[in-house]
């Protein structure tokens, strides 16, 4: 009956109804077939006996007379009794005397029997003497087939299914006000059983009056041993527990209240525990009915977080302090170097030829030239490490002011600059601000050597409605073969001597939009320009 | 009038002598007075066992010294009566957004960053110099209370 369980508890009761009612009804059936079969086949012998009774006395002539002729005018009659098949007039030597056969389907025996009635199936045959004056002068025979049980039982079965369905009309919308009185109150204590947090009720006593699968399971104790026990034995702190139910009277409910339940095996458990009083109709408080939520894996959760961000805090700590470091004492000696390369060349110019002032510039000019790759290197790791103070930003603002700045720094330098007007995003303004002045410096620098250098700031809308801020210029632009190493930190993909650089810009710029969540990308062609296009979550 | 000092707090012999040689071939002959940590500066400041020294036109304080930090010597000077208008130029390394905000944040009257390159050094020197040493005008000194 395993497969019953999982039905619903509606499918369960209009299942037991009609189970029931047609059980019942078979039953009744059954045994009102086999009453009535039985008290019909008596009462047929009855009838057929007086048949061949009243047969034998209206025979006694005919036999005195020895005429079968009269005999046969009082057999042929049956004819109109469908159930006599066969019917017959023995002498007093048991001779045939005269016999009737309906349709020949029972033919009289040749000889007659003893007196005696008897079934023979569904066919009852009856002998009886015909007497005159306590003499017996013949016999007479009636052969009777009677209606077999099967065919009865077909009409009563046809009763009984007419019955069954009547029955059900009536029990079934009884069966459903049954359902709601009963299936109800069991549906929510499944749901209770169900409920993976332990939940107990408590009388004012403190005592638990019933628990749920998950209590039993949490303090692995059946329920017979929890119900009648006092509610606060199993916590590590009774006192806190009991403090908490003083709460719940006081204020009619707690929520989240910590507490360990000590297990019986001695392993505990952290819940947080929700509690609320129940009552009666009249208000009276009845009891406490507490909820908990098993937060182990929470706690071990909150544990490996905290030892995480530990971690992280530790390493962003040591990174701070590396570039801490790198910032103050990396750049000390390299000045130290250029600083007294400068001093011999001028206090000692006379005394070097022209090869050693060479090599003296070449020491100053690497010398700056680590300097800038210091920089650019705090730079980079200071991206990652900057909060971000998310606004509402002016691309196209930016973008002009970051113009503006390399016009100034080099105002021989024309360029056309086209910025489309009324861009924004939201973002960290100083960061994007970044990310711009390094894009917008590569398109003007790499296109420094073209006829009539253009730069470009826009932002063009895909097919998907996905919006892409652009940078493009018409510069030397870039094999795209090696368009992966675009964004890799002192990566170049021009030699120092035809465009400075330290390689940095594109790695800070991808970091700045990393950062924001975003998406960048580079498309070249070498000689004709380049377009990098960026995309920030809206 | 007796000629302004300039009190360089720096531990780095190279930096220290690269410095002044650009004062010097900026043409600044002002005296030079060398603290090789921040010890040195304080005891210059708060000196107990002898007279008092006289008060700097101009501090050039380095951030990372050994025993007492730039910034620490930057907040005893700010707390002291005597000392808390003394101009104080942050001159150092690094160009670390927290040593700027905190070199203001206690005070300092200005943050340069040495540069690597000798020549820039020497523009920056030079600046300071008659920045701080002669168009700068200082207060009277301030008196114990």
């Amino acid at each position: 009956m395993k497969w019953l369980d999982n039905l619903p508890i509606r499918t369960k009761l209009t299942f037991i109804t009609v189970l029931s009612c047609t059980i019942s009804l078979f039953l009744a059936s059954t045994v009102m077939i086999t009453y009535d079969n039985h008290t019909y086949r008596k009462q047929k012998q009855k009838e057929i006996t007086a048949q061949a009774e009243i047969l034998a006395t209206r025979m006694v002539a005919s036999l005195e007379f020895e005429d079968p002729a009269a005999a046969q005018e009082y057999l042929n009659p049956f004819a109109i009794n469908p159930e006599i098949a066969a019917a017959a007039v023995y002498t007093a030597k048991g001779k045939l005397f005269a016999s009737y056969s309906r349709s020949g389907i029972r033919t009289a025996p040749a000889v007659s029997e003893e007196k005696g009635k008897y079934y023979k199936k569904n066919e009852l045959i009856v002998f009886w003497p015909v007497l005159h004056k306590q003499r017996q002068v013949g016999s007479v025979y009636l052969h009777a087939i009677i209606e077999p049980l099967i065919s009865r039982a077909t009409r009563y079965s046809g009763i009984a299914f007419l019955a069954l369905i009547a029955s059900l009309i009536i029990t079934l919308p009884i069966a459903m006000r049954i359902h709601y009185a009963i299936a109800n109150p069991v549906y929510a204590r499944s749901l209770i059983e169900a409920s993976l947090d332990p939940m107990v009720t408590i009388n004012p006593e403190g005592t638990i009056t019933d628990v749920n699968a998950a209590t039993i399971k949490v303090i692995g104790k059946s329920r017979l041993e929890l119900v009648g026990t006092d509610f606060f034995r199993y916590f590590t702190e009774p006192n806190k527990a009991r403090e908490s139910y003083e709460q719940v009277f006081a204020n009619g409910f707690v929520t989240d209240y910590p507490i360990i339940i000590w297990r019986s095996d001695g392993s505990l458990t952290p819940v947080l525990f929700n509690a609320s009083v129940y009552k009666d109709e009249s208000g009276k408080v009845l009891g406490v009915f507490a909820a908990a939520r098993d937060v182990t894996a929470q706690k071990q959760a909150e544990k490996e977080i905290r030892l995480h961000a530990v971690a992280l805090q530790t390493a962003n700590q040591e990174l701070e302090a590396f570039s801490y470091s790198v910032s103050h004492d990396l750049r000390t000696p390299l000045r130290a170097i250029d600083g007294f390369s400068q001093a011999v060349l001028e206090d000692y110019s006379e005394k070097l030829d022209d090869q050693g002032k060479n090599y003296l510039q070449r020491i100053r000019s690497a010398t700056q030239r680590m300097g800038q790759l210091i920089d650019d290197m705090l730079d980079l790791s200071n991206i990652s490490r900057v909060e971000m103070r998310h606004a509402t930003v002016n691309l196209s603002a930016l973008a002009s002011d970051v113009v503006l700045e390399l016009q100034n720094n080099e105002p021989n330098h024309i360029v056309e600059c086209q910025i489309e007007s009324g861009l924004t995003t939201v973002g960290d303004d100083s960061l994007l601000r970044i990310a711009l002045s390094n894009l917008l410096g590569n398109a003007w620098k790499y296109s420094g050597k073209t006829n009539k250098p253009i730069v470009k700031f826009g932002m063009k809308q895909d097919s998907n409605g996905k919006k892409e801020f652009f940078v493009s210029d018409n510069g030397v632009g870039f094999d795209m073969a090696y368009a992966d190493k675009l964004f890799c930190a002192f990566q170049r993909l021009h030699s120092i001597s035809e465009f400075p650089g330290t390689g940095v810009g594109l790695a800070i710029v991808q970091r700045v939009i990393h950062r924001h969540g975003g998406s960048i990308r580079g498309e070249g062609v070498l000689g004709q320009g380049a377009t990098f296009y960026f995309s920030l979550p809206e | 009038m007796k000629s302004k000092i300039i009190l360089l707090v720096e531990d780095n012999p190279d930096d220290e002598l690269l410095t002044i040689r650009a004062f010097r071939n900026n043409n600044i002959q002002n005296e030079v007075i060398v603290a090789h940590d921040g010890q040195e500066a304080l005891d210059y400041f708060f000196n107990k066992t002898g007279p008092e020294n006289p008060l700097p036109a101009v501090v050039l304080l380095d951030l990372k010294l050994p025993k007492v930090n730039g910034l620490e010597v930057l907040q005893r000077l700010r707390n002291d009566k005597r000392t808390s208008l003394q101009p104080v130029v942050i001159l150092t390394s690094s160009k670390e957004e927290q040593d700027i905000i905190n070199g203001y944040r206690l005070g300092a009257n200005s943050y340069i960053r040495k540069p690597v390159d000798f020549s820039h050094f020497m523009d920056a020197v030079n600046q300071l110099g008659i920045y701080w040493l002669i168009l700068n005008e200082l207060p009277a000194p301030q008196l114990e209370q």
